[in-house]
């Protein structure tokens, strides 16, 4: 689970990112200081997603289509469309999962310093330096910023690749697992700072 | 006109009866089984210490090769579970750690993960020879286990063992000429239920051996017997 919400808030942080397409290269700790940025001035938004999974124990991709919300300061929520239909809805560290539209509620509390509060807490203090065993590589391109962040070895995941469009919205965000699992997400229409309100999660 | 009615009231009686629909995706081959099935699927799991559910990808093999992997809402891999005869080995990426060992090594607390090791025995669902149209039979598992299979409409609805697991089938298609069910129903001698639903599934493709490997490298391996439920 805290992986998880890991993952939730790498998300978070590369969609909101304000990062600019400058035409040089950035030091690891200037990338991730400028996501942290850019975190700082967003309340809300809103973002359609497909998401592109490849197992190597499957010859096809599964193809999930969806959308997902978050707000300050422990608000997220996803829902896939059919086939593979289902809703993930997190207030802080109440966990609410429902799979398929007429699937039994899921319902997990989480311990405190798992909470999606704690974990936005946590990457709102400035980056001073890489935690260890992490690396990270920044190049633009154009209008197209790559960043690449390898975590520490020896955990789940191998590598993040994040594409950055030109206005510093996320276009794609690739998670390369160690056995060589690849999910591919690719947002579209990122709209920030809508005014969303309790009424937008809530799980049907 | 009046010659419809009689039509149409036998057509809507018989949406009535309590016969068991198949969806019939292709014609039925007479005589032929599942020989492998590989399929997107939902897990849900219900037990007196949690309630879990998730998406993930199923390959089985007949007679005894599974693997399972359930994924997180962000596609990356929460739990592996694999089959092979009576070896069963979970895995979990995250904290790194895999157990292995005999399905009967399993911990008594792990009342779910022993639902996982009936996937083989619920996944066989074929009717035993000379099964009869309606009614029930004993049949004797792979494993040498007597179980009691219920029978309706040549199909296998339901099956127990003596131990105390049971699983039903419904909503059964044609795939590859063959009938399978789209959800499973299973529940082990300790109430805890597992319910799993087939949502794209392949039938009688075939599977490369390496698609029911679990990579293991880089994690650290426990015996079974050692499983702390997560």
């Amino acid at each position: 689970m805290k992986q998880l919400m890991q993952m939730a808030v790498v998300i978070l942080l590369f969609l909101t990112t304000g990062l600019t397409a400058e035409a040089r290269s950035l030091t690891p700790v200037e990338g991730l200081e400028a996501l942290r940025r850019s975190f700082a001035g967003l309340s809300d938004f809103t973002a359609e997603l497909t998401q592109e999974k490849q197992l190597s124990i499957m010859k096809k991709k599964l193809v999930m289509h969806g959308m997902i919300r978050f707000k300050k300061p422990d608000r997220f929520f996803m829902t896939l469309s059919p086939p593979y239909s289902g809703s993930v809805l997190l207030k802080d560290t109440v966990l609410e999962q429902r799979l398929g539209g007429q699937g039994e509620l899921q319902r997990i509390v989480l311990p405190p310093d798992q909470g999606l509060a704690h974990w936005f807490g946590a990457v709102a203090r400035p980056v001073t330096s890489l935690p260890p065993g992490m690396t990270v590589r920044a190049e633009q391109l154009g209008p197209v910023t790559n960043v690449v962040i390898r975590p520490a070895k020896g955990g789940q995941l191998k590598e993040l690749a994040i594409v950055l469009q030109h206005d510093g919205t996320v276009r794609k965000l690739t998670i390369e697992e160690r056995t060589g699992d690849r999910t591919v997400m690719t947002f579209r229409k990122i709209r920030k700072n809508v005014g969303l309100t309790d009424a937008d999660f809530r799980l049907e | 006109m009046p010659r419809l009615l009689p039509y149409l009231l036998f057509l809507l009686l018989a949406a009535c009866t309590t016969t068991h629909p198949v969806l019939q995706n292709s014609p039925m081959v007479p005589g032929a089984v599942v020989d492998t099935i590989s399929s997107t699927v939902t897990l849900s799991l219900h037990s007196t210490e949690r309630n879990l559910s998730g998406r993930g990808v199923m390959v089985y093999r007949r007679p005894d090769q599974l693997r399972l992997i359930m994924l997180s809402p962000f596609g990356t891999t929460v739990m592996e579970a694999q089959v092979m005869g009576d070896r069963l080995t979970l895995s979990y990426p995250a904290s790194g750690v895999a157990y292995q060992g005999r399905i009967d090594e399993l911990p008594a607390s792990a009342s779910g993960q022993r639902g996982l090791a009936l996937l083989r025995w619920v996944l066989e669902s074929d009717p035993p020879a000379g099964a009869p149209y309606n009614g029930e039979v004993e049949h004797a598992t792979s494993r040498g286990a007597m179980e009691r299979i219920s029978m309706r409409d040549g199909q296998v609805v339901e099956k127990d063992l003596p131990s105390g697991e049971r699983v039903r089938y419904r909503n059964r298609t044609v795939l590859a000429g063959v009938q399978i069910p789209l959800e499973l129903q299973m529940e082990n001698a300790d109430g805890a239920r597992i319910r799993l639903t087939l949502e794209d599934p392949e039938v009688n493709t075939p599977l490369e051996d390496k698609v029911f490997s679990i990579p293991l490298q880089g994690m650290r391996v426990l015996p079974l017997s050692e499983l702390k439920a997560p």
